[in-house]
């Protein structure tokens, strides 16, 4: 299909990212102490998993929330991999994505079956038993006690000691996945996502091969929470079967909506506000840290009155702004 | 043939609303379906489409049988359904909808060569081609629709319920439309049975999933009993 667009890539999309990510990788040298670094990396890893899920709701238009299994599935795998079958990281890292693709791909097949809402209940259902099954598989994911001593990120002999190391593996891998997904999303393929999250009728009439096209992006969309979860596992240097409850994946789930779906820079966005606000509440201030929990939902309400589409979602920048960033001309004619 | 149908059984799960229907149309030919709610008008576009499975019978297209074929197979054969209900994508511009409409295309300068026809026969789709199609009445999103699924480039065209929704005036406008089309067979399937029967050659009368009558539009508006059962007299 011919999409030839006379409007000219704007130079802040074109270098934008790049100087993103120049800023980022100069992090470790600024900041001071190793728990923001970790804060950031932490950030990053969570900025995957929201990509995963981009993918599967926002451009593919399906709820879904048990995106945490699928980490939890890759974080396992990995790690497995790594200890008991001898892989190396980078291998184990990829292994872990091609299997959350295919798990992903096939529990598409039956999700798809149902209904929008119902598909979300069948995800959750699914973290419930990816839950149920690391807690109680005991010869294989020695259940609630966890699998401690992971090794860490370890590529061709150099091996990620330092919290910085690891800073700049974590930005590296988190780059390429984004420039890939942001590859996909907005060729072809996210195109005819988007026609089918906005309208699934339309599309088939069209000859789309919705279906297909569906388990695709679940493929895609868990694949990439695979991979996210593969670096999440051997970066805590631990993993258990709590770390991946339905509460992860509402969160990542919040995360995409906060920054806003089917948006690039609303996956870091989403992350960065959703770790570093309950981050910033924790000073000493007593009545900062009641408040604490409750900011995320307030967030959440306040976006849902104010910005529905999260904030760097579809029409949600101010006009100003995007003729600041050159994203749109000047006039209409 | 363009399409043929013979003895097709077919329904929704293990209700049958068509019971061995025999339907054939030739290239270019215009033909309505007629009927109440349940005839089974939505259930033969259906059926031609693949939405819902054949039990019995066969279905043909130019030649070739389309059992087992999925919705997006035939619509690369050429069998285009224009929905029920306006299904545009609102937030695209007119114009990437008019392109999405070839999807199954890759023969560049023949879309753009169609992008140029479309809009030079409906010119509110050229003066409003960079809005996002969500923002056009709903008579000229219906025409939007029509000239999507013909970039599609189809043999047989599908239209169900066009009328739904629009203004007098935006119908007799997609009417006249639809009345106009040439080199593409059309099936239209709408309760406006007077706009229905003005714009197609011949008329399929329905009846509980069977074919009653089967006559050019001409004569059946002729027909006492029908103008009694299906126009008020």
């Amino acid at each position: 299909m011919a999409m030839t667009e006379t409007f000219r890539t704007p130079f802040t999309v074109k270098f934008g990212p790049w100087l993103f990510l120049i800023l980022m990788a100069c992090l470790p040298l600024v900041l001071p102490g190793r728990f923001w670094l970790h804060i950031f990396s932490l950030t990053m890893i969570y900025a995957i998993f929201v990509l995963g899920q981009n993918v599967v709701t926002g451009w593919a238009g399906m709820l879904t929330l048990g995106q945490a299994a699928f980490v939890g599935m890759g974080a396992y795998a990995s790690v497995l991999l790594t200890m008991q079958a001898g892989l190396s990281w980078p291998l184990a890292f990829l292994a872990s994505g091609v299997i959350c693709a295919a798990c992903g791909a096939a529990l598409a097949l039956p999700c798809l079956r149902v209904k929008a809402d119902f598909l979300s209940l069948v995800t959750i259902a699914f973290n419930q038993i990816f839950f149920m099954v690391a807690n109680n598989w005991m010869e294989l994911t020695r259940g609630p006690m966890g699998i401690p001593g992971v090794p860490s990120m370890q590529i061709l002999g150099w091996k990620a000691r330092s919290s910085s190391d690891q800073f700049w593996l974590i930005l590296g891998v988190a780059a390429i996945l984004f420039f890939l997904v942001a590859r996909l999303m907005h060729g072809q393929l996210g195109r005819t996502m988007k026609m089918i999250r906005d309208d699934e009728v339309a599309a088939g009439a069209l000859g789309v091969n919705v279906t297909g096209y569906k388990v695709l992006a679940f493929a895609i969309g868990c694949g990439v929470c695979g991979l996210g979860g593969s670096l999440y596992g051997h970066y805590m240097r631990f993993v258990s079967p709590d770390m991946f409850k339905l509460e992860e994946s509402l969160l990542i789930m919040q995360m995409a909506i906060l920054g806003g779906l089917a948006s690039m820079p609303g996956c870091a966005l989403g992350a960065f506000l959703m770790i570093m606000i309950p981050e910033a509440l924790r000073s000493s201030e007593p009545w900062l840290i009641t408040i604490r929990p409750g900011v995320a939902g307030a967030t959440l309400v306040a976006l849902m009155i104010w910005r529905p589409n999260g904030l760097l979602g579809f029409g949600q920048m101010p006009r100003s702004i995007r003729r600041l960033l050159r994203l749109e001309k000047e006039a209409r004619p | 043939m363009t399409l043929s149908m013979t003895n097709v059984t077919a329904g929704y799960g293990d209700r049958m609303i068509l019971n061995g229907l025999d339907l054939d149309i030739a290239p270019g030919q215009r033909i309505s379906l007629i009927g109440h709610n349940g005839a089974g008008k939505s259930t033969i576009l259906k059926a031609i489409t693949g939405q819902i499975p054949v039990k019995g019978g066969e279905i043909r297209f130019d030649g070739a049988p389309m059992k087992g074929l999925a919705p997006e197979a035939r619509v690369r054969h050429g069998i285009v359904q224009v929905p029920a209900g306006r299904h545009v994508f609102p937030q695209l511009s007119v114009e990437k909808n008019l392109r999405v409409g070839a999807f199954t295309r890759s023969d560049r300068a023949e879309i753009e060569r169609d992008l140029d026809r479309y809009m030079e026969k409906f010119p509110v789709l050229r003066a409003k081609a960079r809005r996002p199609a969500g923002t056009l009445s709903g008579g000229e999103q219906q025409l939007l629709a029509v000239a999507r699924a013909l970039m599609g480039r189809p043999r047989l065209l599908l239209v169900d319920e066009p009328s739904l929704g629009l203004s007098p005036v935006m119908v007799d406008e997609v009417f006249s439309y639809l009345g106009s089309l040439t080199g593409v067979s059309v099936v239209l399937a709408e309760q406006n049975v007077r706009m229905a029967l003005k714009v197609t050659e011949e008329a399929v009368v329905l009846s509980q999933g069977a074919i009653q009558h089967r006559m050019g539009a001409d004569r059946l508006m002729q027909d006492a009993e029908f103008r009694r059962s299906y126009l008020g007299g």
